[in-house]
């Protein structure tokens, strides 16, 4: 961590130096920044670790260092509770105050448009969404009780998929299973995942000052 | 204080090798096809790198391939149009909003030792993690209350590069 930038982290490479946010992979500034070098974000599966292992039990997890134990938040950490350190405050170069700056949202970043899903207006189980948002039909996969959502593209050979819910179990139009990560598990696409919409679960305040022009689903 | 969740591969520069997007190695799964998107979707445990940040979409003007009435040739070339990016920070840069060195002084993580979940026995089932699904399928995890304070862990999977960040 290098610093901050409108109320979020930068980080430096050591090869050049160049400040990058982690927030889209784009250079601020340094010998690399003006030359549309980027990182591509991933999903990054934001849930409990009952659910993750559950879902991938030949998981590795990242081992306890002890010579950070002081370092380390005690207990579960308190995701999104209220109050903006000052020095974040001050490089925030937007303010939005539709939402609490501390509400978890989806944030979703597709084709130029993008749009934030409260996490905790979805709902408690396992809830699907279907929206459309950069021109595209999209599918917010979320589960808001374990904190998890992440946000793909519905559509197979031109169809629009359309997901329900039955008894805890993802199934499309045709009764085919898919699971959070937006894989299908039954069906004739079975194996296959549904392309990622750019997405992450964010604080309000980071979400907003990055991307003023986001709309907020169902508002 | 949450800063955002995000899990970044490597270093691409849009359109480098003139191929467009989607070209580079370990990108999407076979060829456009007609059918905006059915081309980025790809079999597991294959994970493409961020189809939807593409600045081009494939179209064809084919008007329904199962029709017996054959359109010439020349009416089935996809069209690559240009589809709408999103603005990144560095395109709107403010130096107002850049503040050095504030918050520094945690430790990145360098190829941090992970172990199997059975060996986790501190890690209640309720507590909040990062999860990474490798391009090879395999998985890994990063506890957020760890993350908190390392912000960055640098970290190869499959012998690809991957970057955890908090």
């Amino acid at each position: 961590m290098a610093g901050l930038y409108n109320g979020l982290f930068v980080m430096r490479d050591r090869q050049t130096g160049s400040v990058w946010t982690h927030y889209d992979g784009s250079i601020l500034q340094g010998p690399l920044a003006g030359q549309g070098v980027k990182l591509e974000i991933l999903p990054a599966y934001h849930t409990t670790w009952g659910d993750w292992r559950t879902a991938n039990p030949d998981t590795l997890v990242l081992d306890w260092y002890p010579e950070f134990k002081d370092n380390y938040r005690q207990g579960r950490f308190e995701i999104g509770r209220a109050g903006l350190r000052p020095e974040f405050q001050r490089t925030l170069l937007n303010w939005d105050d539709r939402l609490p700056e501390n509400e978890l949202v989806l944030g979703v970043n597709h084709y130029g448009e993008q749009r934030a899903y409260v996490l905790g207006e979805l709902g408690g189980g396992p809830v699907i969404i279907a929206d459309e948002l950069g021109g595209d039909q999209i599918a917010i996969f979320a589960d808001p009780g374990e904190l998890y959502a992440l946000a793909f593209v519905a559509v197979r050979e031109g169809e629009v998929l359309i997901f329900s819910v039955q008894d805890g179990v993802i199934i499309d139009q045709t009764g085919a299973e898919w699971d959070m990560q937006g894989r299908a598990l039954t069906g004739p696409y079975s194996g296959a995942v549904l392309p990622f919409a750019t997405s992450f679960v964010s604080e309000w305040y980071g979400w907003s000052a990055y991307f003023p022009e986001t709309t907020i689903y169902g508002r | 204080m949450m800063l955002g969740l995000v899990i970044l591969i490597g270093m691409t520069s849009a359109c480098a090798d003139g191929q467009g997007p989607g070209t580079e190695s370990g990108g999407i799964v076979g060829t456009p096809t007609p059918g905006v998107v059915e081309s980025q979707v790809r079999e597991a445990p294959v994970r493409a790198r961020v189809s939807p940040s593409d600045d081009t979409r494939v179209e064809s003007v084919a008007a329904n391939p199962t029709s017996t009435n054959a359109l010439p040739e020349a009416t089935t070339v996809p069209t690559v149009t240009p589809r709408p990016q999103s603005p990144t920070a560095a395109d709107t840069f403010d130096p107002d909003g850049l503040m050095m060195e504030a918050g520094s002084g945690f430790i990145p993580l360098d190829e941090p030792v992970m172990i199997p979940a059975t060996e986790a026995t501190w890690l209640d089932d309720g507590e909040i993690v990062m999860g990474l699904v490798a391009n090879n399928g395999e998985t890994r995890a990063f506890p957020v209350r760890q993350m908190a304070y390392h912000h960055i862990a640098n970290l190869t999977v499959g012998g690809e590069p991957y970057l955890v960040t908090y």
